[in-house]
């Protein structure tokens, strides 16, 4: 069995790049299966999605703890550990990751397993104009990755969840050229059957008692350390030029990313605001302004 | 025969085509509702016969599932997370 996870973030196409590797590994005649975590269920918060496929029926759920390949849509999910997407990276036989200078990322972050890079963003950009639609590319890539799919089945594959996302003629046929590049641009993985691919359990869940089964918090206070700054899209920035100091972003940050300075001025926490912009919404005097996130949007 | 790759709702949808069910109380949730989508669109175009009601919370639509199924109709009915949790207020009652 090969065991794909892929990560990215709301928005990226994550489970559109899942869908269109499985659904390319069924027209290539494997057992198939996929699927993804939404988690927040919002734009640029973290998305996993899983595709399995085997040549024999497949009995494993759930989520893939122990990945054959890795797909990384975001090079900066890796900076946050919460996100996992280096959990299990043992068995991985690559690990696949969207960015311009994997190098440089190496410096920052160990990776224990092969790694593959390929700027999709640059090349979905040069194709799409739109550098947040990876699905394509990223399903490419891990297609190409696998060795299971030729570029025929991927072709075919794009064009099956491109139309059923309703997108037009024109713009499917200019992701089956960006399908088409990042195939050729990458080698097939020989996979190290055994690392990954050793059975994996299959739990029996049993039954816990509704206090065991609940979610537990380990440590309190921690969410601190959780940036959800990274999943804003928009950066709202306050004029203080032209604040009164009302305090009505203050109180209306769902988040509490907002705080009022000795002069009571509102300071806002870019480690955690995430980009809602009820602030902008709530003040008075306009003075509070968005500006794109310089990131791949 | 011909080999096509389902979602786990068009799977589920299916299973009770197949089945022949007669009677399904419905109410939307993410990410179930493809599966009552399916049902209402084979209702609607003569596919399966029988009845297919919308109903105003999962509480009516278990409740008329229970009282369905006790009359020997052959029902389906599906829903997910909180849904499920509301509905099963009324579930108790059929053990």
């Amino acid at each position: 069995m090969i065991r794909i996870r892929f990560h990215g973030r709301g928005g990226n196409g994550i489970k559109t790049a899942s869908r269109i590797v499985g659904t390319a590994a069924f027209l290539a005649g494997s057992q198939v299966q996929d699927s993804p975590i939404y988690g927040a269920e919002r734009r640029g918060a973290p998305v996993t999605a899983f595709t399995r496929m085997d040549t024999t029926p497949i009995l494993e759920r759930g989520i893939i703890t122990e990945p054959d390949l890795i797909i990384c849509g975001d090079e900066t999910l890796l900076e946050s550990p919460a996100t996992g997407v280096l959990s299990g990276v043992e068995s991985a036989s690559a690990v696949f990751i969207n960015t311009s200078n994997l190098e440089a990322l190496k410096t920052k972050i160990k990776i224990d397993a092969p790694t593959v890079a390929l700027d999709v963003t640059q090349r979905t950009l040069d194709h799409i104009g739109k550098a947040s639609a990876l699905s394509v590319g990223l399903g490419a890539a891990a297609a190409r990755l696998s060795g299971l799919i030729n570029i025929e089945q991927l072709r075919e594959a794009v064009r099956m969840e491109l139309e059923e996302l309703g997108l037009d003629a024109q713009m499917i046929e200019k992701n089956l050229r960006l399908a088409e590049e990042v195939f050729e641009g990458l080698e097939k993985v020989t996979m190290q059957q055994g690392k990954a691919s050793a059975k994996q359990a299959i739990h029996d869940m049993g039954y816990d008692h509704v206090l065991l089964g609940t979610p537990s918090i380990l440590a309190p206070g921690n969410a601190e350390a959780r940036q959800t700054g990274s999943w804003r899209v928009e950066r709202p920035e306050i004029d203080y030029e032209h604040c009164t100091r009302c305090g009505l972003c203050f109180i209306h940050c769902p988040d509490g990313a907002i705080s009022l300075d000795e002069q009571g001025y509102p300071v806002i926490d870019y480690d955690h605001c995430k980009g809602c912009l009820i602030c902008l919404e709530q003040c008075p005097r306009h003075s509070i302004v968005s500006k794109k996130e310089a990131r791949s949007w | 025969m011909v080999r096509k790759m389902l979602t786990g709702n068009a799977a589920a949808a299916w299973g009770a085509r197949l089945a022949n069910i007669d009677y399904v109380p419905a109410f939307p949730i993410t990410p179930q509702t493809e599966i009552i989508e399916s049902l209402a669109e084979w209702f609607a175009d003569g596919t399966l016969s029988g009845k297919f009601v919308t109903m105003d919370s999962e509480h009516s639509m278990i409740t008329a599932a229970g009282a369905a199924a006790t009359t020997g109709v052959r029902t389906f009915t599906a829903t997910s997370s909180q849904g499920l949790i509301y509905a099963a207020v009324f579930r108790l009652n059929y053990h």
